[in-house]
């Protein structure tokens, strides 16, 4: 199911961004999408990293498309102020076992929470039963 | 004549501590661990409870509340367990021992106490090893059991409270259950452990021969000590 949805997404991406042309920075899992990232960084990695707590270096660094296909996992995007693209999905499935952190109930409470300057596509599809929030568009 | 043994670390006190808010316990749960502590532990000691309360227990010292507060928000319910890493907290240095609540005292508290060596120790959930719970593919389960901190302020113990200090707005948000998710999540590998035959889980495991210590912790719709009608309760009573 998370690798449709991010398929999805990066589906979406590949009709809007031109990504060879940017510098890109992926949050959380791909599944193994072929995609060129020139970081990635996790939610759960066993050795104690965890993108909740590297706003700082992620902040520092200077990626210009920032995708993030599973925001619910993380804080809320709005922590990331890289001038940029940004393609996100969330969605409002909960596993149980506080996995979901910061599941959403809808494609507008992922849009106030990511705080997108410009917004060039949002939509809301259903995979399996559950609603996934995709959304793209900059930070300036 | 027989004299009693009485180990009490040369000229150190210990301070003992616990916390009370909100509405989920009575004071008597205080006065029943402060009694429980008086009866099982040898040596000198003093007895403080972190409270927005009057508690008018005698021998229990009163604290305000450190930086972090009991605000219910939905996430991290126990935020003010955290003040307890802040060293010197209260102007309190030495050997510290917190309790939560809801344990029960069933041993000779020294027998836990005297294992500690440079590295703070803490409970752990062992049932939940014997259940195979993942810790390094889901960030945010626990395996520690904060029921009970023996520590010293050390350097290991100021870098816990520097991370939550430097992250706080992030590990409220993230450790949704709260201290126990984020002290497994982050800072497992500064810790030294209650020996399994020293504790046991109420509603979790079966008795321990010996034990010291009982942990009554409640997850969902389990009864508290106050409402069980168990040879537990009785021991709680003293």
């Amino acid at each position: 199911m998370g690798r449709t949805s991010a398929e999805y997404a990066l589906n979406r991406m590949s009709r809007i961004v031109d990504d060879s042309a940017h510098k890109k920075l992926v949050l959380g899992y791909i599944h193994n999408l072929p995609i060129n990232y020139d970081r990635i960084m996790d939610w759960n990695t066993p050795d104690g990293d965890n993108v909740n707590f590297m706003f700082d270096e992620i902040n520092s660094g200077d990626w210009d498309l920032i995708i993030n296909c599973c925001c619910e996992h993380m804080y809320p995007m709005s922590e990331v102020k890289l001038k940029g693209i940004y393609v996100l999905q969330s969605n409002n499935y909960d596993p149980g076992g506080n996995i979901h952190i910061n599941r959403c109930s809808s494609i507008q409470e992922h849009l106030d929470q990511i705080k997108l300057d410009l917004v060039y596509y949002a939509d809301t599809t259903i995979i399996n039963g559950t609603e996934y929030y995709t959304a793209i568009g900059e930070k300036d | 004549m027989r004299y009693r043994t009485i180990v009490s670390y040369g000229d150190v006190m210990t301070s003992f501590f616990c916390t009370l808010w909100g509405d989920k316990y009575s004071i008597d749960y205080v006065r029943n661990l402060h009694n429980a502590v008086k009866r099982n532990y040898d040596g000198e000691f003093k007895f403080y409870c972190q409270t927005d309360r009057e508690l008018h227990i005698e021998g229990v010292h009163e604290l305000p509340f450190g930086k972090y507060k009991p605000i219910m928000d939905g996430r991290f319910p126990d935020k003010p367990k955290l003040n307890f890493w802040e060293p010197n907290c209260w102007g309190i240095s030495g050997r510290k021992v917190f309790l939560d609540l809801d344990v029960v005292i069933l041993g000779n508290l020294n027998s836990i106490i005297e294992l500690y060596s440079e590295r703070p120790i803490i409970n752990k959930s062992w049932w939940k090893e014997d259940q195979g719970v993942q810790i390094d593919h889901i960030a945010y389960s626990a395996l520690t059991n904060g029921s009970i901190y023996v520590w010293e302020d050390t350097v290991s113990t100021k870098v816990i409270w520097e991370h939550i200090n430097k992250y706080d707005k992030f590990i409220f948000f993230t450790c949704v259950a709260g201290s126990d998710n984020y002290l497994t999540t982050f800072h497992l590998d500064k810790f030294n452990f209650v020996p399994r035959d020293k504790v046991f889980s109420y509603h979790n495991e079966d008795p321990v021969k010996n034990a010291v210590l009982c942990t009554v912790e409640t997850i969902s719709d389990e009864k508290e000590i106050h409402q069980l009608n168990s040879w537990i309760k009785e021991r709680w009573n003293g």
